[in-house]
């Protein structure tokens, strides 16, 4: 009796042990993965009206495309690249493939290839590299409408919206070209684009369409300041950024065009704020103003032309009245220059039977934008061509004086600075930076 | 209860289905296009070689950042490699010739593969079984140096795919022994080295696919014009003793005749990728005349043909002393304005049988691209003799502006260069070249 329960229980042990469960949980794998494959061409054809995609490559700049995808693998594209991706579709190929993750290659050149072309004639980029953009990418997930993909190759992101029939139709009437159009006209007429926020922060926008940034800058409440750069894309009606400015709480991932004012907005958060434009740089230039390297400008510059157009100052009869003290003798520029930590050049060039230069150097006290000038030191010829300078010579010694940008009337002046009498902020020097 | 031990030990096997479908067994899948359509017909089903041009990631080196080829540059292109490479050899060695030895793959790359040395690739052959194509989204057809260029990389590559099947003579490289060098981009005077290109010293294998690929893209004149610019004659005489091991290894281990397959593939590529003589042909260039004999060039237009053969009856009929009998002609471009037309002939008959004759006929002329237009001024006094009997055929150069063109015999044995009339491209005439 013990051995034949030995016996039933080996039995049942040997059946227990027979039991295979190798099932997969879900469905056997390929299967899935075919599944997914079809799934995923599916919902590409699927948009009546084609993507919208953005990509801001590794290697700078972004870009939008118009993709339409058919199911015979033909794929109709449009894009902000150059002038002819952005005006004629440009129909190649596409195929799905499981790779690590299923994946989506623009398998043929079309204008996605343009920015990763290793030519950098193509690209603008690199030779070698282009701009490390990308055209393999691995679905990385979905988010409401918006397709996430990562490319295989550089890494780069790419999100693709639906588009509405009318943002369809509209980027195929050459949308993007429109935009950039737009763009170029605003920054011609628009020299110092800036936000007015909630504190009465100015914040400067600099808009670079060549390198496809834009930058924000600010002077926070230490006065130091702060800027930060993203690139961009041109969408129907607006520039569509790699990532979100901010100041304080207000962020923005979009500048918004108005057609009808021809003017930028954001909207932070519910808050609509136009992008304003000022006359001169939102940044003081004392910042930006001083002796070592690593200011950007030390000088004042009165070209041989004269004094920049368009600005109203006491000085401008200073300088006619020397100019005309000269008489014959041809003044050719004058200068102004930090020339150390604590002195100022005047350079006055003439050219009398050859070129001249009259200096006079003064020490200087520099409290923020404010400098005291002291101790003048005059050489030769300014000692010889003393008559003719004097109404000069007498305007230097009225200062203080505090340096500041210059707005002109002439909306094709190049920037300018001043130097302005503190006790007179009517009567400054000013000139080419 | 041995036996339920043994019923219970039978293990039950759960009905697996291993008949299931796996992703990516068998290839890429996609709707096919007529280009797939036409690769198929043209490549894979007569040669078994496949050519991949949509993009695929494994294919390639990848730390470069390459581009896929434009759909519409891929047919063009394989025009010209069928029928400029695959073609000539099939002609020459037979069609079982490609089959055995070509690449079994074709990757095509839309743009260059750029080096860290700045220099860049245009092809790569893979152990005989792949060849890689680079820069074909700036092929052209229409531009014979960038055709050429792809030409010349296809053709490179299959010299080191046949090298890698038989070996070529060690002696090949003992003629530049000392010239070979990994830094080859930064050797500057490979020409007076015995070289034939600045990659040719590369290395001894590459040197003998740069001979290969040159001789047959270039064909016999621009190879020619090649040598006569190298100024070293040491050089010249190496290269051309690079080229001798070149056609006897072709005929030794292959059984091709190197000449007729650099004809062929000359022939079907000025079909593809037309190209005039003017480079070639003309004063101070690789080939400065044209000598035109009926007798031993067949093939001449029947118009020229009995301008021809008038001329030969009236010339022997001329004077019954001497029965001139017309030998055959040489045009020769003694200077930028100026042609020779040399008239030889030689008396049959009398007291002079056997004398040879020259009739100089000077002409003038003016060309635009490949076109001339010839003007008789002055003859010699031979020529003034004959120069009524042989009107027909002189004449037959001022008649019309004539265009200068590459001509082939039917065999594929021989280059020629001629003249076709701009008003009848069905008369023609045409000859070897010479200096």
């Amino acid at each position: 009796m013990k051995n034949k329960l030995l016996y039933i229980v080996l039995v049942v042990l040997l059946m227990a042990g027979c039991k295979r469960d190798t099932d997969p949980i879900f469905a056997d794998p390929d299967t899935r993965l075919t599944a997914e494959l079809v799934a995923n061409q599916a919902k590409l054809v699927a948009a009546p009206n084609g993507w919208k995609a953005t990509i801001y490559p590794a290697g700078g700049k972004g870009f939008s495309f118009y993709f339409k995808f058919a199911a015979d693998g033909k794929v109709d594209m449009m894009a902000d690249v150059n002038n002819a991706s952005a005006t004629a579709p440009q129909t190649s190929t596409y195929r799905l493939k499981a790779l690590q993750r299923p994946t989506l290659i623009f398998d043929t050149y079309n204008y996605i290839h343009l920015i990763a072309d290793p030519d950098a004639s193509i690209s603008g980029g690199a030779n070698a590299a282009g701009l490390k953009s990308d055209f393999e990418f691995a679905f990385a997930g979905v988010a409401g409408d918006t397709l996430k993909f990562e490319g295989t190759f550089y890494g780069n992101k790419m999100s693709m919206v639906t588009l509405s029939a009318a943002e369809s139709q509209s980027i195929l009437a050459s949308g993007l070209k429109t935009m950039n159009d737009a763009n170029t006209a605003y920054i011609a007429a628009n020299k110092n684009p800036y936000l007015q926020f909630t504190d009465g922060t100015k914040g400067a926008l600099s808009i670079d369409p060549v390198s496809k940034t834009i930058k924000l800058t600010y002077l926070d409440s230490k006065g130091v300041v702060q800027s930060k750069s993203v690139t961009f894309a041109y969408g129907i009606n607006k520039l569509s950024l790699s990532g979100y400015l901010n100041y304080a709480s207000a962020y923005f991932n979009e500048l918004l065009y108005d057609a009808a004012s021809k003017s930028y907005y954001i909207m932070a958060g519910t808050t609509k704020v136009n992008v304003q434009n000022s006359t001169v740089p939102i940044i003081p230039l004392s910042l930006q103003f001083g002796f070592p390297s690593a200011f950007a400008y030390r000088k004042i510059t009165i070209p041989s032309t004269g004094l920049p157009t368009g600005v109203n100052s006491a000085f401008n009869s200073v300088y006619s009245e020397v100019v005309r003290l000269f008489g014959t003798v041809k003044v050719t520029s004058i200068v102004f220059t930090l020339i150390s930590n604590n002195q100022l050049n005047v350079d006055v060039t003439y050219f009398s039977t050859a070129t001249f230069v009259a200096s006079a150097t003064y020490n200087y006290n520099r409290v923020e934008d404010v400098f005291t000038l002291s101790s003048p030191v005059y050489n030769g010829n300014w000692n010889t061509r003393a008559t003719p300078l004097k109404p000069l010579t007498d305007y230097m010694l009225t200062g203080p004086f505090k340096i500041d940008w210059v707005g002109s009337t002439n909306v094709n002046s190049p920037l300018l600075g001043g130097l302005y009498r503190t006790t007179d902020a009517s009567s400054f020097i000013y000139g080419t930076l | 209860m041995l036996a339920l031990i043994v019923a219970g030990s039978g293990c039950k096997k759960e009905d697996e289905n291993l008949n299931r479908e796996i992703v990516g067994l068998g290839g890429d899948k996609w709707a096919e296009t007529t280009l797939d359509k036409w690769l198929f017909t043209n490549f894979t089903q007569p040669y078994n070689l496949y050519v991949k041009y949509r993009w695929d990631g494994t294919e390639y080196d990848n730390s470069k950042t390459l581009t896929p080829v434009k759909y519409e540059k891929v047919q063009p292109l394989m025009e010209v490699v069928k029928g400029s490479w695959i073609d000539p050899y099939t002609a020459e060695a037979g069609a079982d010739f490609i089959k055995k030895y070509s690449p079994k793959q074709y990757v095509l790359v839309g743009s260059l593969q750029y080096n860290s040395g700045g220099t860049v690739t245009l092809g790569e052959a893979e152990g005989g079984v792949k060849v890689t194509l680079f820069n074909v989204n700036n092929f052209d057809k229409s531009e014979r140096s960038v055709a050429k260029r792809v030409l010349k990389t296809i053709h490179h590559e299959f010299t080191h795919i046949l090298n890698q099947t038989i070996t070529y003579q060690k002696e090949f490289q003992q003629i530049t022994p000392s010239g070979y060098t990994a830094d080859w981009n930064n050797s500057t005077g490979f020409a007076a080295n015995g070289f034939i290109s600045q990659y040719a010293q590369a290395a001894p294998g590459e040197d003998y696919a740069e001979m290969v690929s040159i001789m047959l893209t270039e064909g016999k004149s621009g190879y020619e014009a090649l040598l006569k610019a190298n100024t070293s004659t040491t050089a010249v005489s190496s290269i051309r003793a690079k080229e001798a091991l070149v056609v006897a290894y072709f005929k030794q281990t292959w059984g091709i005749d190197f000449y007729g397959l650099q004809t062929r593939v000359q022939k079907s590529f000025n079909d593809l990728s037309p190209i005039n003589l003017s480079p070639y042909l003309g004063f101070g260039k690789a080939f400065s005349s044209v000598n035109i004999n009926p007798v031993t060039t067949t093939g001449l237009s029947d118009e020229f043909t009995t301008a021809y053969s008038n001329a030969k009856t009236a010339l022997l009929a001329l004077n019954t002393t001497a029965k001139y009998e017309l030998d055959n002609m040489t045009i020769t471009f003694t200077s930028a304005t100026e042609m020779q037309m040399k008239v030889n002939f030689h008396a049959t008959a009398g007291t002079a049988t056997g004398t040879a004759y020259t009739g100089l006929f000077t002409h003038t002329y003016a060309a635009t691209g490949n076109q001339v237009t010839f003007t008789a001024t002055t003859r010699d006094a031979y020529a003034n003799v004959i120069a009524t009997a042989v009107a027909p055929l002189t004449g037959y150069f001022v008649q019309s502006p004539l265009l200068l063109d590459y001509f082939y015999t039917p065999d594929m044995r021989v280059e020629y260069g001629g003249f076709r009339k701009t008003t009848n491209a069905a008369s023609f005439t045409y000859g070897v070249l010479g200096n």
